[in-house]
């Protein structure tokens, strides 16, 4: 076990450096993160209206409109502020000027994006559909403006120009290169047949990747990849969860709530709701219900100390304290609940959900907010806050055995550090 | 002196923070400033502050953070996984001590 371990912190570590300081992902990471506060906003609206008691539902019914309108403007526009945030991001790590680099982009994402036979924006493509044209233009945008600064093909403005003036001055030609180049992919795609640029990402890139994404395997896999990090004492969920799944998981979460404001069935199972209320709770690893079993069951002295510092910090799902402080970090026992719990979670919730036991998730709730009380807000449905305490049981249940193994480890090794110390006194 | 406690989103260290006041207070520490933020805001924050303490959970961003504290001439060190889970004030404010430059 101990080789295991030592191979894998010197070949996996090298590997998460490289994703983790990745230039282009995290300016996605960054930029779609920054949506994130918009959807909160949005997520609350949509409980307001369809609120899960019938006589409240009543009362707000003459005010629906209104309240979705908050909806449409924080989920509807995710694709269009994440083409301005990520290539904002982007430009930033570059040095470039942010502000500019996110305005081209949008103009670009605005321009990729075809109108509607009206002559309007079409509104369908802002949000979640929009979310991976936005993530391709930003990037690209950004790409095409440092590549020109590079090679100094740039209008220079002499000094004492104003710095504003020259900033302008310095986005106009990478701003005409971008959108003529998009203008003509538009005119070619038109005569070709193939539709529009969204429509083509969509079918190559978005579509794809949503599939697999969406599957169970798929998160399996990605939690299971974010438990591994965690055993090595790394963010496995800034990485793999905010870092690579987040804009699958978020447009999950987009679809679902444009579905519940169409008055639809929500579709997806899987979102980043899934991931955060039903099977991280307590954070990663599931361990609210290991804080807890810590607080009142063990009888180690540092075990003891670990319950009274975790068990609040749990309640907000937050479990650095366990994670380095039992440690579960490079530990060989409580490895194998940590990861297993979190798994076995996935697939319960899966399982009440697909067989339509428990509602689907349709509002967005932070990750901080307490269980039990997340359940019930982002499913509208009592059931979800019972499918939270299933989890939470099977999670205590799995560590229990584990973790009275390490306690008595850890009480023979209290025990003998005093006998070890008293001759001296 | 102050400190700048680093991790993923300012939550985990932002545990730390108060615990390391009240071990400041015992001491007796004349000026303890200590303020938690998360990693992408690092280079907003680390300007004002004398030490760098980074959270063992984002050791896989040391590269960058060492580079950013030398460059300018900041006191550095990763917390020690054990005190940091037991929330331990008082090994964390003497890690901080350690790394001090003068």
């Amino acid at each position: 076990m101990e080789r295991v371990i030592q191979f894998l912190e010197r070949h996996l570590l090298p590997v998460v450096r490289i994703i983790a300081e990745q230039r282009h992902l995290q300016a996605l990471r960054d930029g779609i993160t920054s949506t994130v506060p918009l959807l909160l906003i949005g997520s609350s609206f949509l409980i307001c209206a369809f609120p899960p008691i019938p006589y409240l539902a009543r009362l707000v019914d003459p005010y629906v409109t209104a309240l979705l309108a908050v909806v449409n403007a924080t989920f509807g526009i995710m694709g269009l502020v994440a083409s301005f945030s990520i290539a904002y991001a982007l430009a930033a790590s570059y040095a470039i000027d942010a502000l500019s680099s996110g305005l081209l982009s949008v103009s670009a994402f605005i321009l990729a994006s075809p109108f509607t036979k009206e002559g309007h924006i079409d509104s369908g493509l802002m949000g979640s559909k929009g979310l991976f044209v936005a993530m391709i233009i930003g990037l690209l945008v950004v790409e095409v403006q440092r590549f020109m600064i590079k090679k100094n093909i740039i209008i220079k403005m002499p000094e004492g120009v104003p710095l504003s003036v020259g900033r302008s001055f310095a986005v106009l030609l990478p701003g005409v290169v971008i959108l003529v180049s998009i203008f003509i992919i538009n005119v070619m795609l038109a005569k070709i047949g193939e539709g529009s640029i969204p429509e083509v990402i969509n079918r190559v890139v978005t579509a794809p990747l949503l599939h697999l994404g969406g599957t169970l395997p798929a998160v399996l896999i990605a939690v299971f990849a974010i438990q591994l990090l965690w055993c090595f004492g790394i963010h496995g969920q800034a990485l793999v969860g905010t870092g690579v799944m987040a804009p699958i998981w978020l447009a999950f979460t987009q679809q679902n709530a444009v579905a519940k404001m169409a008055g639809e069935a929500v579709p997806n199972i899987i979102c980043q709701q899934f991931i955060d209320v039903f099977i991280l709770i307590g954070g990663s690893g599931t361990t609210l219900s290991l804080a807890v079993l810590l607080f009142t069951t063990v009888k180690s002295n540092q075990l003891k100390a670990l319950g009274r510092t975790s068990l609040l910090p749990g309640v907000f799902n937050i479990n650095e304290p366990i994670i380095f402080g039992m440690p579960i970090v490079m530990n060989p026992v409580m490895i194998i609940p940590f990861i297993v719990a979190p798994l076995l979670c996935i697939i319960t919730t899966y399982l009440f959900m697909t067989s339509g036991f428990v509602d689907k998730p349709y509002a967005l709730a932070p990750w901080t907010t307490p269980a039990f009380v997340s359940g019930f807000l982002v499913t509208g449905d009592w059931k979800g806050t019972a499918l939270q305490v299933l989890n939470f049981i099977i999670s205590g249940i799995i560590y229990y055995p584990f973790l009275k193994i390490w306690d008595e480890n850890k009480v023979k090794e209290e025990q003998e550090q005093m006998s070890t110390q008293l001759p001296q006194e | 002196m102050n400190i700048l406690l680093v991790c993923s989103s300012g939550m985990s260290t932002g545990l730390l923070v108060d615990k390391m006041l009240t071990e400041g207070e015992k001491r007796n520490i004349q000026d303890l400033k200590i303020v938690a933020c998360s990693v992408d805001e690092i280079e907003k924050y680390i300007s004002s502050y004398d030490v760098v303490l980074v959270a063992p959970q984002i050791r896989y961003k040391e590269k960058y953070i060492y580079a950013l504290a030398m460059s300018k001439n900041k006191g550095y060190a990763i917390i020690d996984g054990v005190h940091y889970g037991l929330v331990d004030g008082n090994k964390i404010l003497d890690q901080a001590f350690g790394v001090m430059r003068k």
